[in-house]
């Protein structure tokens, strides 16, 4: 199994600033620790992976709030091409109905005219669910559907043909001829989020191979995924391997590695709710996240037990605890890469070096000899 | 018999595009790359599909190297697009290399060997052996195995099959454990082929079509006698690999197709040739529309294995 790490740039302390500056009330116009200084820290996190022996280095997209400060995973990745020499690059995701799908094509094979053959950037896409991103973004979220569903169809073909024809309501493409050509098919590295049920419709009847961020819960995203197996397989195609990320926190002993684990993943499901402001009751409203409007109606009775489940489900530990955990999750999902988040909430980067580099050491190696079946219907 | 029901729609729509035989060389490529842009339906997913170049008898020779999910070594196939010997890409068989790769968990070579006018007989069968032979010294790049190699390729890449064959009979090797030849040309047009008269216009591929693409291949006439370009007019067919023909009921080509296979078995070759009725030239890869395609796909696939596991 491959291993990769994921930067998250999270701003965690400057959420309750945010959110009164949001409702209009006067507060300091600056987050309190510096946004740029996080953001630089974290580079450090691809520089430890591509010196410890990790696969692959991966970041997300959002946008506006502290959830977290990367906005164009394939902008940043360029840079973080360039700053290493070993890893293979991946997103996840970017968001299709935020991005024109011929520039996010480009946008990939221009990044793997820079890699040459012996590094790969693995395209994970979704469809995002961000009221504020969308909003900020000027996209109406009830087209959110209709323009992933085209932007998949073109971005596949681009990504294996170099070519493109394709009329929708939503992008016309004629006659399109990517440059540089391309030297192999990118499509193969194409993975794709799904957190509702229609987005799982749409990539299984694609045959496109699923990523899975389990930001709300591991079991929610698990009954997803078997739901897809069995789409999957009824459109036809062969089982597939999945990508799943996990949250972790490894220490020497298993009371420092609960304390930071409990603390920091706590802040982390926090700072979920608060982004996709997942009590909210206005996700009911929009065409194709009804879904999300059930769970957030069940959530608004109780939050913190999703707090407190997030820790309790995600990977955390001894070394030893660390690899127990993670290999019934590996062997459960199908996986054949776990991409780890080891720096989120409001976590030091000295906290999160100490145990990434730690993981490297005692828990990666015997990751990497875990060969998980993939998920069958 | 008729043409097939679902066929009628699509020969009408065809029907409408100019024919090639009227057209200049550079609008006839332009016409059949647009007619089969590999960006038009979702792509067939395989684990992955490199483009390379290999050193040719002209020069660089660029091949695709499309390479199953699992793991190898694989059985592979060497894929010689159609052509005309005048136009088509890597890109406008991309789909088909891709179909096999899946259907039959082989890696597929498919080949860019170079074209007339601009490169005339025999340019296009040196190309095809020379990479054959290429990736039979390379299995092991390949992930392939050189035990396990089958040629394979539709009209005039039909023709390339066969005399790829020719050579490496002829040349000691690569030893080739099957050809498989959908819709081939075997000969240079001769009085004697029915299907010549029944169906030199009307279903796509003309008989005037034949002559315009043979003249742009050929350098003289003389030449449609060499076996390498007329594999039919071969003295010896003896030694070759077991062999499966498709051919179309409707087609310009067929009884060329079956007359091939008829000196194969006579000399001895283990050959199968499956006649599809009420189809036209172009059938086999209407995979989507047609259930004739489908049924000849199974047909073809289930023979691959068959020669793969021997």
């Amino acid at each position: 199994m491959r291993i990769g790490a994921t930067i998250f740039n999270q701003n965690y302390s400057d959420w309750d600033r945010y959110e009164a500056e949001e409702k209009g009330r006067s507060v300091p116009a600056r987050a309190t620790r510096s946004d740029r200084e996080i953001f630089r820290e974290e580079l450090g996190i691809a520089r430890i992976a591509d010196d410890c022996g990790f696969d692959s280095v991966w970041t997300i997209e959002h946008h506006f709030t502290p959830y977290t400060m990367v906005t164009n995973p394939l902008q940043y990745l360029t840079y973080i091409a360039a700053i290493t020499r070993n890893v293979d690059l991946g997103t996840m995701v970017v968001v299709l109905p935020w991005h024109n799908p011929v520039r996010v094509a480009e946008d990939v094979n221009m990044l793997d005219a820079f890699l040459g053959p012996n590094r790969n950037i693995i395209c994970g896409v979704g469809r995002g669910l961000g009221r504020r991103e969308y909003a900020g973004l000027g996209i109406d979220q009830n087209e959110a559907r209709g323009r992933f569903d085209e932007s998949l169809q073109v971005l596949t073909r681009l990504l294996a043909t170099g070519q493109c024809d394709f009329e929708g309501e939503f992008y016309k493409v004629h006659g399109l001829h990517l440059r540089p050509q391309l030297e192999r098919d990118l499509s193969a590295n194409l993975w794709c989020a799904g957190g509702t049920e229609q987005t799982v419709e749409i990539i299984a009847r694609h045959g496109v191979k699923p990523l899975i961020i389990p930001t709300t819960s591991l079991d929610l995203a698990l009954a997803n995924l078997r739901r897809y197996a069995v789409l999957r397989r009824d459109a036809g195609h062969a089982p597939t391997h999945t990508k799943l990320a996990l949250w972790t926190y490894v220490a020497e002993s298993a009371s420092e590695a609960q304390a930071g684990a409990q603390r920091y993943m706590v802040e982390y499901a926090d700072s979920a709710l608060r982004h996709y402001e997942l009590l909210g009751t206005h996700l009911s409203g929009i065409k194709g996240y009804e879904s999300y409007g059930a769970q957030a109606e069940f959530l608004r009775k109780d939050p913190s037990p999703f707090r407190q489940s997030f820790y309790k489900s995600h990977p955390w530990g001894t070394p030893q605890q660390t690899i127990a955990r993670v290999t019934e999750l590996a062997n459960a999902f199908g996986t054949d890469e776990i991409m780890f988040i080891f720096k989120y909430g409001a976590m030091p980067m000295a906290e999160a070096e100490k145990s990434m580099r730690l993981f490297a050491k005692e828990v990666m190696p015997a990751l990497k000899q875990l060969h998980p079946q993939p998920l069958a219907a | 018999m008729p043409v097939d029901p679902q066929l009628r729609p699509i020969l009408e729509e065809m029907l409408k595009l100019p024919r090639f035989e009227t057209l200049s060389v550079e609008q006839a490529r332009a016409l059949a790359t647009q007619y089969n842009a590999a960006g038009k339906l979702a792509p067939v997913p395989v684990a992955s599909v490199v483009n390379r170049v290999i050193p040719g008898p002209g020069g660089d020779l660029p091949i695709r190297i499309y390479t199953p999910e699992g793991s190898g070594p694989f059985p592979l196939m060497m894929y010689f697009h159609g052509s005309g010997f005048v136009m088509c890409t890597l890109d406008t068989h991309d789909r088909g290399c891709r179909n096999y790769c899946n259907a039959v968990r082989c890696v597929v070579v498919s080949v860019d060997y170079r074209l007339a006018p601009e490169h005339k007989f025999p340019a296009g069968p040196e190309d095809c052996y020379a990479a054959t032979k290429w990736a039979a010294a390379h299995a092991d790049e390949l992930d392939a195995d050189a035990a396990h190699i089958v040629l394979a390729g539709d009209s005039a890449g039909g023709n390339m099959v066969a005399v790829t064959a020719l050579m490496a009979r002829d040349r000691g090797g690569p030893p080739l454990c099957g050809q498989l030849m959908i819709v081939p040309v075997t000969d240079y047009p001769k009085p004697g082929y029915p299907s010549y008269v029944e169906n030199g216009q009307g279903y796509g591929l003309t008989a005037a079509g034949m002559r315009w693409y043979w003249g742009h291949y050929l350098n003289d006439e003389a030449e449609a006698d060499n076996p390498y370009a007329s594999p039919v007019r071969a003295r010896d067919l003896r030694g070759l690999p077991p062999a499966l023909i498709i051919t179309a009921e409707l087609d310009v080509l067929r009884d060329e197709g079956e007359y091939y296979g008829k000196l194969l078995a006579q000399a001895g070759v283990p050959v199968q040739v499956t006649r599809y009725a009420g189809v036209h030239h172009g059938f086999f890869g209407m995979q989507a529309v047609l259930d004739k395609s489908k049924q000849a796909m199974a047909e073809v696939s289930a023979w691959l294995k068959q020669r793969f596991a021997s």
